[in-house]
Parts: structure tokens; C-alpha cells; sequence
């Protein structure tokens, strides 16, 4: 679980990604074909759709951690909720798209070196350990995909 | 508070086997839902249950027992499988127990003690490191462990402290009196991190040492006998004389190496215990003890994770040695490494050889981040010197069916020159001694 000051990082750093959105997919999936070359038949030839839907991903990743402390006792709709639609995902990555647990470590990988170049030195320590923490959660969840049951094996994530 | 489960949906459900408790709670407290996590045993039988909302953990029972007790007894309970529900309608609840970081870390502090005991002994403290002797960076020198002295009467009265980022380090002491060979289990909180190419490699320079050696696989997936393409070959594995110690014997195989034999884990059929789950902490100390008084040092190579079968070796043996894999998510989950062995009972906790790092990447950055990131912590002091870099003669001598020093006959790699070095800080850390190491022969005759 994300601490306060650790959500507050994630969000500060999205924030310098917005407006150059474009640019980290690009660099993301780059990176990602450079050390892993074998993951690319995992993939669609054309990778604009699959960018789009990384950065959307991203961005709802960001939204669904930005909460207080506070309001811990407040609900989201299951549509809305992070843990549910990636585990979802996670259902569907091992299911119809067959990756394999290893593909975890490269995409977490490229992530970081995405954000250390698109950002620089804007990218410090700390931001990096709250990316690497949330990742580390998000992808452990999506691990678990093939335990998801019910609702959870059905829902649907659409791009917001 | 309402206990009834009315108005509920599974999320998911699977076994702790494959993913550990600590695991399934953090990640379902990021859920916003009402959820509960119900432990059962195997065959259905419900052990317990725990409510999480938001990072909070609203409730726990476990029999008549509630609350935060209740979360201890079943963060250390031997349950088989989880089944997360999302609730339609939520509980009434006057306040949550606490936030989950909070009470995992009370948890793993909170391990039951051994049976019989009328008060926790006071936990060993890992010795401080040593002045730094050779060329390895100050910062990241590994120094060497003593074998902690046996009994709470020896016991140093230093508090057991907290490692940086409120990462809890395992304190360590002697499981069991050395009278037998040593019994060192291999193991690592994160699958496909090399144990078992480590402990094979490892097995093999220790027994080029003439050292009586025994490599016990306590991986039911039979990595061992794939590494070996040896699957088919052998008619009886430790799995399957863990209610029977006496077969040992039959159980053992001879190998090429005439100082090293494997304990495979299993025969071709799966055995009744795997199968049914049962809880065999009472067989594998049985029969490692027999390995034990068979060899001057075993060891194991455990399955992923710290717990399941992994606790169950680990509370039989006498040291552990850590495998640390070096890019980034590896390093981000090594903390389940110290909290695995903290959560043992103190009479059960088996001394920390070191963690040695595999497919270490010096032209890598996450590679050598994630070192550096691992270093920065508490428990740089515990690496062995030698790394294992990323090389493909592994996947060669895979291929082969064979060891490292066995795939490339007269030339092996020299990658595999490095587990002779990490066998001689072995034998060094240990204070495991033999022929090989006090009397080296002269090169020049």
C-alpha cells in the first residue's frame, strides 16, 4: 500500500508527463522491444492503439491512487476500482494474450527508464521508489489474474 | 459488528501455496470495496476471515478469537487457500483495527512461540559487519557472519532494531545444535530469481571440495530433475518419505560427482501429502535431520516464496542462504525475505549465511540500480563477494542436462569458477572445515 507522501509523488510526476504523453509511449515501447525483442509478437504491428491504451491506463492508475487518507471509508463503483479492473486485466493478459510472469520485470523496467529520460533529473529518487512500489502492487495483482472469479473475471476496462 | 456474509460476490480465490498471504492482503487493500479474505484448510473447512477496506483492516475472527489477534494468529496460520469477496453490504463496524502496513509489520513481530516455551527467548542480533579487507567498495562490502552462539543464555541483550524504510530485518539464531552437517536451505521471497541453478552449481563446487555434500530439491515442480533433464529417472523423492524418514537410503541418488548426491522431490507420482495439502513441518525436520547426519552440508532448494513449504524447510534447518536477483521488482520484493524468516518462531529461526546475487548486469542500469537500491538497506552486510552475472552458459548447460562445471567437459565456463568462490565463503562464514580447505595442497611439487 502507498503511503501519503508516496501517492503525492506519483501524482506530481504525472503531472510533467501529461504534456508529453505522446512522447513516453513511444519511448516506453522502444525501450521495451531494445531489451526484450522476443515480447513484440505479443503486440499488434501497428502500436498506436496500444500506446493510447497504455497512457490511459497509466492515468486512471494515477486518478485511482489519488485519494486522502481521510476518506478511506468512501466507495468507488467496481468499474472505478483499481485492485477489480487489474485484476481484470491481469485475467485477460494471461488468458487471451498468454504473457508470461517474466514479462512483468521488463515492462517495469522499461517503465522506470521511460520516466528517467522523459523526465531527468525531475525524476529523483523518491518518485522513482513510489513508481517502482506501485508497479511492484499493480503487477502483483495482475499476476493473480487467473484466481479472479466472478464480476471480477468479467468486468471491462474501456479508455477514459 | 455483523459477521453474516449476505449480499456478497468472489472476487477471486486461489493458494496460498502460490501466493503468500502477506501478498493477497496488500494487494486487495488497494481495493475501495468492502472485501473479506476468508482462510480455509484444503479440503473447505473455513480457518478464518479478514475484512480490508481501503489500506484499513476493518475486522478479523479467527474462532472466538477477534480483532487484532486475531490477524496474527492468521498471518501465521497454516491455512491452504483465500477466497476474496467484495460485500454488496457493508458491515457495521465501530472503527478498523488499523491500517495494514501497520499490523503486518505487528504480525511478523508478533511470531508465535515455540511449543513448551514459558517466554519468547531473546532473538540473536546478526553480528555488526566487518572492517572492510579487500577492494569492494566500503558501502556495499559484505562482511562475515559468525555462527551465533547457541542457547538464549549467551544472548546479547542489544533491542532488536528496525532497518531504514520500516523494513523489519530478520534477527537470526542457531536452529539446532551442530552436531550434524549443516542443513542450508535456498531460497527467495520471488520465483525465477536462479535458486535452482544456485544451489545445483553451488552443490557441485562444494563437493569438488570433497566435501560430503546432499542437494535435497523441495521444489514439487521438480526443477532439479528438469535442470537435469532427469525427470523420468528416479523411482522416489523427498516428498514422498516425508512420513517415512527411513527411506531415505532408497531415496538418495549418486550423481557423476563422487562427493555429491541428490535427494530428488519426487518419484513419478505425486505424493498423498502434496496432494491433500497436508501441513508436514514434523516430516521435513525429520528427514532433513537424517540428511543432516548424512552429509557435511545439504542443501535445499526451496520453492518461491517465504512461506507454505518454504517455512516448513526453513523451521528445519540449521542456516538459509538468500537469493537475490538484481533488477529492479526483485529488489522491491526482497523485504518478504527478512519478514519470512522473522515470522519463524526464534527456536526455529535458522542462521542467515548471506544472500548471494544472481544475474548481476554491470552494463545494465536497472541491473546495477536495483544492486545499488538493495545495498542501500539494511542487509548489505549479509551479501556474499561473489555475484552470479547473467550468462548464457546456463542456458547451455541447461540444454545439456548438466551442472556448469559437467556441460563443457575439460573447458567449463568460467562462470563456473565463481561458485568454487562462493563455496570458499561458504566454508569461511560457516566455519565448516575439511580436508580440501585446512591442508591445501601444494601447487608446485
Amino acid at each position: 500500500m502507498l503511503n501519503t507522501a508516496e501517492k503525492a509523488s506519483i501524482r506530481r510526476s504525472w503531472e510533467l508527463v501529461k504534456p508529453i504523453t505522446e512522447t513516453v509511449a513511444d519511448l516506453f515501447y522502444r525501450r521495451l522491444f531494445e531489451v526484450a525483442p522476443h515480447y513484440r509478437p505479443l503486440f499488434k504491428e501497428d502500436l498506436a492503439p496500444q500506446k493510447r491504451k497504455l497512457i490511459a491506463m497509466l492515468g486512471f492508475i494515477v486518478k485511482s491512487l489519488d485519494w486522502r487518507e481521510e476518506s478511506w471509508d468512501e466507495s468507488v463503483s467496481p468499474e472505478d476500482d483499481l485492485f477489480l479492473v487489474v485484476l481484470a486485466l491481469g485475467r485477460r493478459h494471461i488468458e487471451l494474450y498468454r504473457v508470461p510472469d517474466a514479462a512483468y520485470d521488463a515492462v517495469g523496467n522499461a517503465l522506470v527508464w521511460t520516466f528517467d529520460y522523459g523526465l531527468g533529473e525531475a525524476f529523483t529518487r523518491d518518485i522513482r521508489d513510489a513508481w517502482l512500489k506501485a508497479y511492484s502492487l499493480i503487477s502483483r495483482i495482475m499476476q493473480m489474474g487467473h484466481c479472479a472469479a466472478g464480476e471480477a473475471s468479467e468486468l471491462r476496462w474501456a479508455e477514459r | 459488528m455483523g459477521r453474516a456474509m449476505m449480499g456478497t460476490s468472489i472476487v477471486m480465490k486461489g493458494l496460498l501455496s502460490e501466493f503468500n498471504l502477506a501478498d493477497v492482503l496488500q494487494v486487495v487493500s488497494l481495493s475501495r470495496q468492502f472485501t473479506a479474505i476468508e482462510l480455509k484448510r484444503l479440503d473447505g473447512k473455513h480457518y478464518g476471515i479478514i475484512w480490508i477496506k481501503s489500506g484499513h483492516v476493518i475486522a478479523a475472527q479467527q474462532g472466538s478469537v477477534e480483532g487484532r489477534l486475531a490477524f496474527y494468529e492468521l498471518f501465521h496460520s497454516m491455512a491452504d487457500m483465500f477466497v476474496v469477496f467484495r460485500l454488496d453490504d457493508p458491515p457495521s463496524f465501530s472503527a478498523p483495527i488499523g491500517r495494514l502496513p501497520d499490523l503486518l509489520i505487528e504480525a511478523v513481530e508478533a511470531a508465535p512461540r515455540p511449543e513448551g516455551s514459558q517466554a519468547a527467548p531473546r532473538p540473536v542480533p546478526v553480528d555488526p559487519p566487518a572492517p572492510v579487507r579487500s577492494s569492494r567498495a566500503a558501502d556495499t562490502r559484505p562482511a562475515p557472519i559468525r555462527q551465533a552462539p547457541a542457547g538464549p543464555a549467551h544472548a546479547p541483550t542489544r533491542p532488536r532494531t528496525a532497518a531504514p524504510h520500516g523494513r523489519r530485518t530478520a534477527t537470526l539464531s542457531v536452529a539446532r545444535a551442530p552436531s550434524t552437517g549443516m542443513v542450508v536451505a535456498v531460497c527467495s521471497p520471488k520465483g525465477g530469481v536462479g535458486k535452482t541453478t544456485i544451489a545445483l552449481n553451488l552443490a557441485v563446487s562444494l563437493a569438488q571440495r570433497e566435501v560430503k555434500t546432499i542437494l535435497v530439491d523441495a521444489d514439487i515442480n521438480g526443477d532439479q530433475l528438469a535442470l537435469l533433464d532427469a525427470r523420468d529417472r528416479v523411482p522416489l523423492g523427498v516428498y514422498d518419505i516425508l512420513d517415512r524418514p527411513e527411506a531415505l537410503d532408497q531415496a538418495l541418488r549418486a550423481t557423476a560427482s563422487p562427493h555429491l548426491r541428490l535427494l530428488p522431490a519426487s518419484g513419478p507420482e505425486v505424493s498423498a501429502g502434496v496432494l491433500e495439502g497436508r501441513e508436514q513441518a514434523e516430516g521435513w525436520r525429520k528427514v532433513l535431520e537424517a540428511v543432516g547426519a548424512r552429509a557435511d552440508i545439504a542443501l535445499v532448494d526451496c520453492p518461491a516464496g517465504m512461506f507454505g513449504v518454504t517455512r516448513e524447510v526453513l523451521g528445519a534447518v540449521s542456516h538459509v542462504i538468500g537469493v537475490f536477483q538484481s533488477e529492479v521488482v526483485a529488489q522491491r520484493s526482497f523485504a518478504m525475505f527478512s519478514r519470512g524468516l522473522a515470522a519463524l518462531p526464534p527456536g526455529r529461526r535458522p542462521t542467515l549465511l548471506g544472500v548471494v546475487v544472481n544475474m548481476f548486469q554491470r552494463r545494465s542500469g536497472p541491473s546495477v540500480e536495483a544492486f545499488q537500491a538493495f545495498c542501500d538497506e539494511a542487509d548489505r552486510h549479509h551479501l556474499f563477494e561473489t555475484m552470479i552475472p547473467r550468462s548464457e552458459a546456463f542456458a547451455e548447460a541447461s540444454l545439456a542436462g548438466q551442472p556448469l562445471r559437467f556441460s563443457e567437459g575439460a573447458a567449463p565456463s568460467p562462470v563456473a569458477w565463481l561458485f568454487d568462490m562462493l563455496a570458499d565463503e561458504i566454508f569461511t562464514r560457516s566455519g565448516l572445515r575439511t580436508a580440501a580447505t585446512t591442508n591445501p595442497r601444494s601447487f608446485l611439487v
